[in-house]
């Protein structure tokens, strides 16, 4: 089967600037901001993910791959190397993208359809369907801030489960809800599967990797490690992970 | 590398150029200066100009005015070479001691004559005014110039000079703009939908900020202005707006983390969707503005218009400043208390409550006026409102140029930095 390719990533690097709080004073002092250390979190990771495909992505905490996500999401560029989307709209499914607590249901569905690059009358369009995916009912016209955890969860996983972009990036967002709305959206991602998405899950649960993945890409410390099939690479994996 | 060195030397040039310039400006013998008097009344405005060598010989004179008996002098101001901008100020309580009404002609008498001629020798203002052209033309030339050194020098591959920066920013307003405007009445729903009194709070706000000026200052100011509540209440909406959307633009980047460190949005969306907010509340509170005009009949003419290019400059600059205090605000952790404190003093020194012509000694007055932008866009606003003139043209031009310049390197600051800043947060 010769699919296209739907994401190419290249010798990408990306610094974490440590500069993160200064107070005025320093600021105004010349020698002080020069002092600035860079902390490489990805260091030369090239692969590429072919339309359709879904690759799981593993690594310790702190390995990079949430900035690597990020960086594909476009959020910040790479420092070196080049990510090529070939024309695809990628998106972090995250928990909710621009909520605001006094604003109902669908006051934010709106706004976090439209921060991802959605026309309003496009998420007009599938708000129905959003709202029955969230299984929220009445809670929908009620304001965030009376939700439960788990609602609130339910709400932003629908959103960007039910509008459309053609790479997905799911960053640990699938234990979301009780356990009814976890086999449901479990349901989701296999149809999404099915239909041609391309997604890529970062995850620590190898169960669910397991589940979904075609291919599994093992991060270390920031470096490429390995891509392979997902048993070969989560067994690997396992080992290394062993005390 | 040859790019480098001309690039440099083009700086250097420029820089050069704009000190020299300055110099000669400040320092350049300007002869005696006509001077136009402009005499408000309840009929309209009587102009009369002296030229330098009738000012030499003046000592008491008389203008005579058609209107007669029913002519009652408001104010009257003094123009110099800029025929809109006023260099001096006399407040009706003072008219009495330069002049008076006989029949249908004004007499001033010799203290008014002294006060034209040593009016005609200064020329500060216009000194001023000639050192900001002068700084608009050499920063526009550094700007072309550091654009294209961008386009030209190697390591910067990304950028694609000054026209690409403002295209890039025009789609990117288009294709957010639902999504500002949505967000704007989203957000204000939000900040009213747990208070009693809801929306009438953008009306309440500025309502009550203006009674408390008015007892605090009413007493001391009220008496030389005319309809004083309406002189504070319209400068307090334009300035209400400029520092909510300061003071928002220094934080936006942090209190927007949810957004930003999650999804790719231009930063400016940001700040322009709160200025939509501010904007929306100011729009509310011109519903008393224009009450408040009925109960105080407030003769209003077709100079009102030109409130329109003042509230243009507030938001253009607005905008330039915001979006350069957001890059550092990302930074700089305490920059929002510093910035509140400069917006104080900066409230104080631009006349909101007082007029500034008549309140402030002759130089600092026109310094003020031409330095700080809010003190020049709150007076055009009330003069045309208030006495139905158009005043500070040349101020306002090049406010719009320089507001507009301020934009441009805010939206370049931010463009090459905001990859850094999901990082900071």
């Amino acid at each position: 089967m010769n699919r296209t390719t739907a994401l190419t990533v290249e010798h990408v690097c990306i610094d974490y600037r440590d500069i993160s709080h200064m107070s005025l004073a320093k600021s105004l002092k010349p020698g002080e901001v020069k002092k600035i250390s860079n902390v490489r979190a990805v260091n030369d990771i090239s692969f590429s993910v072919k339309k359709g495909e879904i690759l799981g992505i593993v690594g310790r905490n702190g390995s990079g791959k949430t900035t690597l996500l990020r960086s594909i999401a476009g959020i910040f560029q790479p420092d070196e190397g080049k990510i090529e989307l070939h024309g695809n709209r990628a998106s972090l499914m995250a928990i909710g993208i621009g909520f605001n607590g006094n604003n109902t249901g669908r006051e934010n569905i709106l706004k976090s359809g439209m921060l991802l690059g959605c026309k309003l009358d496009y998420v007009k369009e599938y708000m129905e369907e959003i709202i029955n995916f969230s299984e929220l009912g009445d809670f929908i016209d009620r304001p965030v801030r009376t939700y439960s955890s788990g609602m609130y969860s339910k709400l932003s996983f629908s959103v960007t489960a039910i509008l459309d972009t053609d790479i997905m990036l799911v960053d640990e967002v699938l234990s979301v809800g009780d356990e009814h709305f976890r086999k449901k959206s479990f349901k989701k991602m296999e149809e999404l599967m099915r239909s041609d998405r391309t997604v890529l899950i970062v995850s620590h649960a190898t169960n669910t990797l397991k589940e979904f993945c075609n291919k599994i890409l093992w991060i270390h410390d920031g470096r490429f490690r390995m891509l392979d099939q997902t048993d070969t690479v989560l067994s690997e994996y396992d080992k290394s992970m062993q005390l | 590398m040859k790019y480098r060195k001309l690039i440099k030397v083009l700086r250097w040039v420029i820089a050069c150029a704009f000190l020299v310039s300055v110099i000669t400006i400040g320092l350049y013998p300007w002869k005696n200066q006509s001077i136009t008097l402009n005499i408000n009344s309840d009929m309209g405005r009587k102009t009369v100009t002296f030229s330098a060598s009738e000012i030499n010989a003046l000592e008491s004179f008389t203008v005579t005015c058609p209107e007669g008996q029913k002519f009652i002098m408001r104010e009257i101001w003094f123009s110099r070479q800029f025929k809109s901008i006023s260099v001096a100020k006399i407040k009706s309580s003072d008219i009495e001691k330069y002049a008076y009404i006989d029949g249908d002609k004004i007499y001033f008498n010799d203290a008014m004559a002294d006060r034209i001629s040593e009016l005609s020798k200064t020329f500060f203002v216009e000194r001023i005014i000639y050192a900001e052209i002068a700084l608009v033309i050499a920063l526009g030339l550094w700007i072309f110039v550091s654009a294209l050194a961008e386009k030209v020098m190697p390591e910067n591959r990304g950028n694609h000079g000054l026209a690409a920066e403002i295209k890039k920013a025009v789609t990117n307003i288009a294709d957010y703009r639902e999504y500002m405007v949505y967000a704007a009445k989203a957000d204000l729903k939000a900040e009213v939908a747990n208070s009693y009194l809801n929306r009438l709070w953008w009306i309440l706000e500025p309502f009550c900020n203006m009674l408390v000026y008015v007892i605090v200052f009413g007493h001391i100011m009220g008496r030389d202005i005319q309809n004083y509540p309406i002189f504070v209440f319209s400068a307090l909406l334009m300035w209400n707006f400029f520092n909510r959307v300061i003071q928002y633009s220094v934080k936006c980047v942090r209190n927007n983390r949810d957004i930003v460190t999650k999804v790719y949005v231009p930063k400016y969306v940001l700040l322009i969707s709160n200025m939509i907010l501010s904007f929306i509340k100011l729009l509310f509170s011109f519903i008393v503005l224009a009450v408040m005009l009925m109960i105080f009949k407030t003769h209003i003419g077709i100079a009102v218009m030109w409130i329109i290019p003042a509230y243009l400059v507030m938001l253009v600059i607005t905008f330039g400043i915001g979006m350069i205090l957001l890059h550092y605000g990302v930074y700089v952790d305490d920059l929002s208390y510093a910035v509140g404190i400069l917006l104080q003093m900066l409230m104080f020194l631009s006349g909101i409550f007082y007029d500034l012509h008549t309140s402030l000694p002759a130089p600092l007055s026109g310094l003020v006026l031409c330095v700080n932008p809010v003190a020049m866009f709150t007076d055009t606003m009330r003069s045309a409102l208030l006495s139905n003139e158009i005043q500070n043209v040349p101020l306002i031009i090049l406010w719009l140029l320089l507001a507009m310049f301020l934009s441009y390197i805010g939206i370049h600051i931010v463009n090459k930095n905001e990859n850094g800043y999901v990082k900071v947060i």
